[in-house]
Formats: C-alpha cells, structure tokens, sequence
C-alpha cells in the first residue's frame, strides 16, 4: 500500500509542476484550492489526469471536498481506490 | 426591519445588553428567540419555513450519521435535499415554471393552461436553505460530526445578521462558534464597529445615492442614448457591489461584536485580471458553496467525454443554475451562462495563449496587468447590466444604444460628477486595500487619519445619505 500510495503522490507532484510550476513548498495538509496552489478548473485536470493514469474511478462527489483537496487526502483516496 | 433603521438600532441595543449579561446556554436561546423576532418582522408565517428547514436538516443530520449502511443514508440525504428544494422550489419558482410550462403550450398549438398563482417570495430563503442543506450534505459525505443540541443548530440556521442575505455560513466554521463560549474582547468590538460603520456608509451613502441615478434609466422605455447608459451600468456595477458587501460587513461586524467570526464575501472582485479571479473574489459564500455542492459533483457524474469538453459542460451547467438561483427569471439564468462563457474562454485563453501573450519585462507585465483589470471591469459591467435589466429585449436595445448611439446628452457632465462624488471614497479606500493587500488597513491606520476617515465618512452620511431605503437589493433572492 505505502509503494501505491508514494507511486500516486510522485505523480501528483510532477502533474502539479507541470501545471503550476515551483512547488517545492506543499504541505501535505494544505488544502490546494484555498491555499491557490492550483485553480480549480486545474484541480479537476489534475483529478482527470489520475484517473486515467492509474485507471481509477473515484466518485469524488461522495466526499468532502476537505478530504481530496489535500495531497495527503488526494494520496489516501487515489490509494484506496488503487488497492482494491 | 433592516440594519440602517432605527428599529434595528433599538433591536440591537437590547439583544447585546442581554447577550452581555448572559452565559453561554443562555446566549444561545437568547440569539434565537431573536432571530426569529427579527425574521418575524418582516412576515412572521415564514419563520414556519425556517423551521421546517432547521427540524428535518436537524433529524436527517442525525439520522445519516447513526446509520452505517450507504443505501440508507443516501435515501435521508435524498429527503433533506428533496425536502429543501421542494419548499425553495415551490416558493421560488413555481410561477416562473408554470408560465414557461404554459408558454411552451401556446407555442406548440396545445390549449392546454395551468392557473398560476401569486407566491410571495419569503425573504432570505434561497440563503438559509442553502446553508442548512450544506450541514447534511457534509455529514453524508463524512466532513463532520452533527450536533445533538438544537437550540444550537435551531440558531446555525437562523443567526439573524447573516438570516436574510448571508454570508451562507458553512456548518463547520459557523456551528462550533455557537457551540463553544465566545470571546469578547475591546479589539473585537471595534473592528466589530467598524465593519458595521463602513457597510452602512456603503450601503446608505453610496448604494441607495446610485441606486437613485440607476433606476430611472432602466425604468425608461426606449430609444436609449448609449452614453447614459453606459452610465448607469457602470452606476450600478458600484451601486450592487455597496449594496451587497455594506450588508455583509454590517453582518459580519455585528457578528463580531457578538463574538462570531462569518465568512469574507467579496474581497477587492473588481480588481481582478480575469473571471475566475472575479468568482474566486465576488460573493465568496455562494460561489464556494456552488463550487463543493454543484460544480464538482456535475463534474463527477459526468463521464466519456474529452476532458476540456467536461469541464467547459460542467462550467456552463453550473453558472446557468447559479443564475436561476439569483431568481426565477431568464435574465439570470442568461446572466448566468454570460459568466459561464467568460469563464470557459478564460480556460482556454489561459490553456493555449498564456505564455505567448505575457510580456516579458516587469513594467510590461504590470501594464498589461493594468489593462487587463480595466478591460475585466467593462466585462463585470457588461454583466451587470443583464442582471439589473428588466426584461430580455431591454438588454439588447441597451447593448445597441451603446454600440450605436454613444452621444453626449443633456445632464451628462452632471450624471459623471454625481457617480464620481459617491464613489471616490471607496475607489481611494479599495486602491489603498488592493495596495497594501489588507481589507482592515483603514482600521490599522495611524489615528488622525482614521478620525478624518469616519468624520468624512459620517458628515456624508449625516448630511447625503439616503436612509429612506428600506431593502438590499439581495433580499429578493
């Protein structure tokens, strides 16, 4: 699970550096809207761009927005969904 | 009974002498019983819709969170939301889709003829519905725990300074504040007071000053000359935004002088470079609120199409049921896709011609900054004048006056001097916020300045403002 979960954060790491650049500085509990790390026209891109990479489907609707809009909370879904 | 009345002021003056010499359990009966009298003033047979909204949201709440089982708790999520939209829907647009239904008739040959009714629209529902629908809605989705206490739930929903026209408080930050003892401190007071003097001085000087300068012209018939209403738009543009935000500063400094902190609603949305920024900046509570409750789960049940095309759908979808909720009327669901389509066009502006279009030196790029904040102005305006037109042909003829008929008129110079007079103060105030990226910077300025800023503010007021007002123009909604 640990191996899944570093595979999904890696990802979102360069997916985010693509789109925003410099993120040396993301905290794992920041929330990425709110904190304007990333938009969210971008936020849903970037959900897209997981699902397709990992072949996943997450009904994010289902879920607090405070529980996916985090890295960890994002890593911990992305994971989940993965494993099983 | 509106927060720039004497009745208000009376009101206000007992309720704080009484939350002072109360504790905790106490206060929050108090502030209820409160808020309802203060609905009440206005129509007391609404205060049944209140709650009704409060005692099912309250018992779904629970109910959701007891059960372990995803069906169940779907189905009561489904019945708060059922409940909810049925009573807004009813109230709000029952009139509108029985006259769309019956024109729809007419239009294929069909005889057939609903009798419509005259609904009176309850004051602030379109606001507490939405705010206690977010409480069942993030405990279905597991985003917090629900409270047992009613009283203190009952007083979540119906919290009389943001009861009418918000900010829509999000159970999460407003819940715990009524849970727990609030602190009361001198400093709080102040910025508590300060915060009430600014949205009254918006709201009386400013707001009902333009709002005379606005209606006439929108009240015409045409032909229009361009320049006038040109005029009025851009009149009306400062006019809606010191009518909305006075409201809620004056909300959110009588909540803080209680204790309470209520959400930003509008931070600086003019001086913005590009929609979005303006959405992320212009009534802050609803577009958050549209974004977690609307947005993404549009966005989430739609699938199989190329992704651009999904989000341009779900932005589209989103922004049209945004404006509906603004009214029962096509004019704010065009408004609504107005803002829809500015908003796509900015993604993919900034998808495909960001970088090619961004100047390279540093004084380029404030300039263009610059132009860009002025260019987005005229757009806001633009859209500003569909939300304030009366019906759909006047935003065309008006449109047309101003692409072909922009001529000096009769009473022009003086039509400038006036919207100049009323907004130069808050233009100053606002470039002095945006400069030193702070909203409180006149309440942290060096005190001689800030007495000639209040003695300013309140020899307007004394002696130019217009008190005979006696609604937002948000309370419609």
């Amino acid at each position: 699970m640990e191996d899944i979960k570093q595979k999904v954060k890696d990802f979102i790491l360069s997916e985010l550096r693509k789109r925003v650049g410099d993120i040396e500085n993301i905290n794992m509990e920041e929330n990425f809207i709110e904190s304007g790390v990333i938009d969210s026209f971008g936020f849903l891109e970037l959900l897209m761009s997981i699902e397709q990479e990992f072949n996943i489907h997450i009904n994010f609707a289902e879920l607090d927005p405070s529980e996916f809009t985090t890295l960890e909370g994002l890593v911990f879904h992305c994971g989940k969904a993965i494993a099983l | 009974m509106v927060f720039n009345s004497l009745h208000f002021l009376v009101f206000f003056v007992i309720v704080y002498g009484l939350y002072f010499a109360l504790q905790l359990k106490w206060q929050n009966r108090m502030l209820l019983a409160a808020s309802y009298i203060f609905y009440a003033f206005w129509d007391w047979r609404f205060s049944s819709l209140i709650l009704f909204s409060t005692v099912l949201n309250y018992f779904c709440g629970l109910k959701i969170y007891q059960s372990e089982d995803v069906k169940v708790r779907k189905r009561i999520v489904f019945i708060s939301i059922a409940g909810n939209l049925f009573v807004l829907g009813f109230f709000k647009y029952f009139k509108f889709f029985i006259e769309n239904l019956n024109g729809l008739f007419q239009y294929i040959g069909l005889s057939f003829h609903f009798t419509t009714f005259y609904i009176i629209l309850p004051l602030g529902i379109s606001f507490f519905t939405l705010q206690s629908l977010s409480y069942t809605i993030d405990i279905y989705r597991k985003g917090m725990k629900p409270t047992r206490d009613f009283v203190s739930f009952a007083l979540f929903v119906s919290f009389f300074p943001q009861l009418v026209a918000g900010p829509i408080e999000r159970a999460k930050n407003l819940l715990p504040q009524v849970l727990t003892k609030r602190a009361i401190t001198f400093d709080r007071f102040f910025e508590g007071s300060h915060l009430f003097f600014w949205g009254l001085f918006l709201k009386v000087f400013i707001a009902d000053n333009l709002a005379n300068i606005v209606a006439p012209v929108f009240a015409a018939s045409p032909p229009y000359n361009g320049l006038e209403v040109l005029l009025a738009a851009y009149a009306f543009t400062f006019q809606i935004f010191c009518d909305f935000e006075g409201y809620t500063c004056m909300a959110r400094g009588l909540a803080k002088m209680m204790g309470f902190d209520l959400m930003l609603n509008f931070d600086l949305p003019y001086f913005v470079t590009n929609i979005q920024d303006f959405w992320n900046r212009w009534h802050i509570s609803l577009s958050t609120w549209v974004r977690d409750y609307v947005y993404m789960p549009i966005f989430f049940s739609i699938r199989k199409v190329n992704a651009n095309l999904r989000i341009s759908i779900t932005i589209l979808i989103t922004m049209a049921i945004m404006g509906l909720w603004h009214g029962a009327s096509w004019i704010f669901i065009i408004w609504g896709l107005y803002h829809g389509v500015l908003l796509v066009a900015c993604k993919v502006i900034r998808d495909n011609c960001r970088d090619w279009i961004k100047p390279k030196s540093i004084i380029g790029q404030r300039l263009w900054a610059g132009l860009r904040m002025l260019f987005m102005f005229q757009l806001i305006t633009f859209g500003m004048l569909i939300f304030r037109a009366q019906w759909g042909r006047q935003i065309f003829d008006m449109t047309r006056a101003m692409v072909f008929h922009l001529s000096w008129f009769d009473g022009a110079t003086r039509m400038i001097g006036q919207i100049a007079g009323y907004t130069c103060i808050l233009i100053l105030v606002q470039v002095f916020q945006y400069m030193k990226k702070d909203l409180l910077v006149v309440l942290k300025s060096q005190i001689p300045l800030r007495v000639c800023f209040y003695y300013a503010c309140l020899i307007l007021l004394t002696f130019y403002g217009d008190f005979g007002a006696d609604e937002f123009i948000y309370f419609q909604f």
